[in-house]
This record gives structure tokens, sequence and C-alpha cells, in this order.
């Protein structure tokens, strides 16, 4: 796949991720509200519903974060960097961005494990009794594709685009 | 080696890598692994590294974030800060100074239902600027009150901040809301007598306004009522133990888009907005929560919290003198570092000593916040100040940085004189959640 092919799979994989995201943050703040309504009006809670509301947090920030990523969210100390040379501040940005990649590359590894051992378990959430392995597979997803916009920062970097 | 040795090498390594601009919350997670693997084992680390993450992005706690920061835009997007500011000019405009202090009035107001203090100063910025332009004020006291004033978002609540505080410290985020409340009105109080001496001094910088009927000043009250209610329901309701913290996120998200909705106020496009970066800040607090556990972890192996903790209260100083240096460390951190990502970053440290020292947590929080807060409008990273800079040029172009920092030196002596009053008497703070719990 050449350098333009990833950048444009991985803008639209960002795309399709922010949206499922956004509806999901939406969903959050509908079914608590719901619940609350069916709650007090007629006295009958959600079923299950503080799960549902953590299985969308998890889509929420979990698919986000390669848009995070991407739009710079992440606070860094600028007081010294911005008081490098163009020519040092690349190298640094080199070192750090493929530093985060190999972490957070990492990071999905280790989360795509912790999955495979719950569904091994059979580990299932206490009410719903949804299973926990399909909500870490789906967080293993959004670390993977965050890695996936660290790598391409990388290959932009390198092609001498900051 | 040592593991307290080992934790000093990764609080350099730590320090080195913040430099090189890349993210507190890698950074902390990169550090965090590296010790506690090295201290424990590999597979330790990398297992601390899955679990963190997983617990962290689906804690149901930590939910309420999302919710909160998504209540912060909208109200940012949906008008409610021109109403708001429209109430406070009514009742200020007319006297010296007046438009200054209406905008500080309306940013604690509009922090009342948006936790973001760039949020705050940004929207603030473009209601409040054209108007002290059009009256004549100095360039540095229209830029200056609304860069000051916005930090005052940060501990109204719901402050994004003292929940994420409240989370990590295992305080109640209710009591942590409580306790902020006074403080802000105090500190409000302390910015419009700031602008009331400056232009007593100077009576040029900031002319009076229009002075209205008493009608037409009762009439604009009618634009505090959806916000009171908002806030009401929202503080109110957990209060009163009707809500937790989540439902009551919920409660303001979807009372915010109610009223944008029947009011006409919030487009499509706006709303959209405010989900895109909703989810934006989401993923950085979230980070750096994942960050700070991690790091957490690591420097609980080495036990320099406990040792220092240990070796402060081992000496024969007064608790306050210890507080004053950890406030300085605070206050200077906060100049160069977001509050946030600075409080995250030291609490695993210094919250073990405030408890050792025998200070109430809850004070603790709110103090924190104040001191950080001061950084917002500090050199040389002063957020609000670019925020306003940023937003001042569409209007009003001959307004500089250096008139935006010349003009928050009052309020920074204001907030100082906020943090030894609250030092002094912790009381002010410590009241409302003392009276309610």
């Amino acid at each position: 796949m050449s350098n333009s092919k990833l950048s444009d799979f991985a803008g639209k994989l960002e795309t399709v991720l922010k949206n499922v995201a956004a509806v999901c943050l939406i969903g959050m703040a509908l079914l608590t509200g719901a619940d609350i309504i069916s709650r007090s009006v007629l006295d009958t809670p959600i079923f299950g519903v503080e799960e549902i509301v953590t299985v969308l947090a998890v889509l929420t920030t979990g698919l986000a974060l390669s848009y995070a990523q991407s739009q710079k969210s992440n606070i860094g100390v600028e007081f010294i960097y911005t008081k490098l040379s163009q020519r040092t501040r690349r190298v640094v940005k080199i070192f750090t961005t493929s530093t985060s990649a190999v972490l957070f590359g990492l990071v999905t590894w280790r989360l795509y494990l912790y999955a495979c051992t719950m569904r091994e378990a059979e580990e299932v959430s206490m009410t719903l009794e949804l299973p926990t392995d399909m909500i870490i597979f789906a967080l293993t997803f959004g670390f993977g594709c965050f890695t996936l916009t660290l790598l391409k920062e990388l290959i932009m970097l390198f092609a001498g685009d900051e | 080696m040592e593991p307290t040795t080992l934790g000093i090498i990764g609080i350099f390594v730590m320090l080195a890598l913040l430099m090189t601009r890349m993210p507190v919350a890698y950074v902390m997670t990169l550090v965090g692994f590296g010790g506690f693997s090295v201290l424990i084992s590999l597979k330790g680390g990398m297992n601390l590294l899955s679990r963190s993450f997983y617990d962290t992005f689906s804690s149901y706690s930590l939910s309420t974030i999302p919710l909160f920061i998504l209540m912060g835009q909208l109200a940012f997007n949906s008008g409610i800060s021109r109403r708001l500011y429209s109430t406070a000019y009514h009742f200020l405009g007319h006297i010296q100074g007046g438009l200054a202090m209406a905008t500080v009035a309306a940013c604690t107001a509009f922090g009342s239902v948006c936790g973001s203090s760039p949020a705050t100063a940004a929207t603030m910025a473009t209601v409040g600027i054209p108007e002290m332009k059009r009256y004549g004020y100095s360039n540095s006291l229209a830029a200056g009150s609304v860069a000051s004033g916005g930090g005052l978002g940060m501990i109204m609540p719901p402050s994004i901040v003292l929940i994420v505080y409240g989370i990590l410290t295992e305080q109640s985020i209710g009591e942590l809301f409580m306790a902020g409340i006074i403080p802000s009105i105090v500190l409000t109080i302390l910015f419009i007598i700031a602008i009331s001496i400056i232009c007593h001094r100077d009576p040029s910088l900031g002319p009076k306004g229009e002075n209205f009927p008493l009608g037409a000043k009762l009439k604009s009250l009618m634009g505090l009522i959806d916000t009171i209610a908002v806030f009401a329901l929202v503080i109110g309701g957990m209060f009163f133990g009707f809500f937790t913290p989540n439902e009551s996120a919920a409660v303001g998200v979807l009372g915010i888009l109610i009223l944008g909705i029947v009011k006409r106020q919030l487009t499509w496009q706006a709303f959209v907005n405010s989900l895109y970066e909703t989810l934006r800040t989401s993923c950085m607090v979230l980070f750096l929560v994942a960050g700070a556990v991690i790091f957490g972890k690591f420097l609980a192996v080495t036990r320099i919290p406990f040792n220092v903790a240990a070796w402060t209260s081992s000496f024969d100083l007064h608790p306050l003198v210890i507080m004053t240096m950890i406030l300085v460390v605070y206050f200077i951190g906060g100049c160069i570092m977001d509050a946030l990502a600075l409080i995250m970053l030291t609490i695993p440290v210094f919250y073990p000593v405030i408890m050792t020292l025998g200070f109430d947590p809850i004070w603790f929080g709110v103090i924190i916040v104040l001191v950080t807060q001061i950084g917002v409008i500090t050199p040389p990273v002063g957020i609000n100040v670019y925020v306003v800079y940023g937003m001042a040029q569409k209007f009003a172009p001959d307004i500089t940085l250096e008139d935006i920092f010349k003009g928050t030196m009052p309020f920074l002596l204001a907030i100082l004189v906020g943090i030894v009053l609250f030092a002094m008497f912790p009381q002010i703070i410590l009241f409302l959640p003392q009276a309610m719990y």
C-alpha cells in the first residue's frame, strides 16, 4: 500500500469511527435520560442501563482515539520545543512519534491478548451478561486505529511533511 | 537498584521527555510502564498497560466526563453566554468599569454550565470585548478581564478538573462541586474589586456605559432563567440525591439541548461540532487519567509517595509552610503545563503528603485547581490569553498579547489574595460541603 493510500484509508476510517463515537456519545445521554424518566414516571428503571452506558462510553472514547490524535488533542509542553530549530524539532518529533507508535502498538497487542483471555474464560457482565471480550475487542480496535494514525504521522514526517 | 533511586531516575526521564513536547499522557504511560517493568517484571508491566487502559475507558464513574464536557460544549454553542452577559450588563454597565465587571460576572455564571476555562474565555471574548471596545475601554482591561474571568469556569461546578481529582483521590464529586461554589463567588467579588480599584485610579480605562431603567433591568433577569434552571437541576439534583453524577450530567446535556432547540439557537452544525469537540477533549482527559494510573502504580512500587510523606512530616515545620511549598510547585508547574495534566502528574506524590499532614482533601482539591488556574493567564503557556487573543483578532485586531498579559496582572493579584483567604479560612471552601453532606 503506498503512503497516500495508507493516509486516505486512515483518514476515511477515522471519519467513520468519529461518527460512530459521536452517536454513542449522544446515546449515553439519551439512554441515561430515558432511564431517569422511566424510573420516575413508570417506576421501572431500564434493565442494565449502567452496563449499556459503560459499553457506549468505551465505544465513545475508544473509537475517537485516532480522531483525537489527528486533531492534536493531547496536551504537551511546548515551552522548550518551540525554541528548537526546525531540523532539531523534526528529529525530536520522529523520535517521540515512533516511541508512541511502539508503545501503543504494544498496548493494542496486550489488549488483544486480554480480550482473548476473557473470551476463553467466557467472562460476562453481571446484569445483562454481555460478553466482556467483545467490549475489550472494541477498545483494541480503537487503539489499533490510533496506532495506525501514529504510523501515518510517522510516514508523513519521513516524507518531510510536518 | 533501590526502588526509590529508580523512581527518582524515572521522574527525571519523565521531565526530559516532557520537554520534547511528547503528550503528557504518553510520557506518563511510557515511564510508568518502563519503571514498573524494571521493578516488577516485563510481563507485569505489559499487564498493567492493558488493565489500566481497559479499566479507565470502561469505568462507569469516568463516563460522567464526556457527558459534562458535552453539556459545556452545547452551552458554548447555544447562545447562553450572550443572555448572561446582557443581564450582567443591564445591572453593572452604568458604573465605572461596569462592563468588565459584567464580563467577569457572566463568566462565573457561564462557568456554572461549562466546566472548561478556555471555552468560557472564548465565548465571553466574542460577547464582551466588542461591547467594551464600543464604550472606549482600554485593550488591557477589556481583554484581561475576559481571559481572567474565563479561569473562573475551572472552579465553578461542574468543573472537569475537580471531577477527575475526585475520581483519582476517591473523593465525593458532589462535595467537590459544593466546595467550588463559594470560592468562585468570592473570586468574582475580588475580581470586581480589582476592576473597581483600577478604574478608580484611571477612569479612562473603563468609562461608564448605558444606565437602564429598572424595568429593563428586571426584564433582563429573564436571561438568567435557563442557566439557573439547568444549574439547579444538575447540581441540585446531585445534591439532594435525586441523581448520580452521571445522571446529573445527562440531565444537563438534555436540558441544554432542549433549550437550544426550543429557542432555535442550536443549529445542526453547532450540535455536531459540540459532539466532535467533546470526543476530542474526552479522549484527552481519559488518556491523562489512564497515564496517571500507570505512572501512579509505578510510583507506588518505588514507595516515593510514602517516603516523601514521611520525610515532610519529619520536618519541624508548620504544615502550612509545607503546603505553601507544594502550592509553589503547582504555581510554577501551572505556568508551563496544563492544569489537568499537572494535577494528574503530581497527585500520586502530593496526595499522601497532604493526608499525612492532616489537610482536608476537598479543601486541597479546590486550592490546587485555584493555583493552577493562575497558569491560564500567565506566560509562557497562558492558554486563556492566547484564546482571547485569537478570538479578539476578528473584531479588535489592535489588541496585542502584551495588552492581555498586562491586563491580567490585577486579576492575578486578586487570585493570590483569594488563595491566602482560603488558606487562612478553610471554612470558606468547606462550609457548603460540610453543611450539605
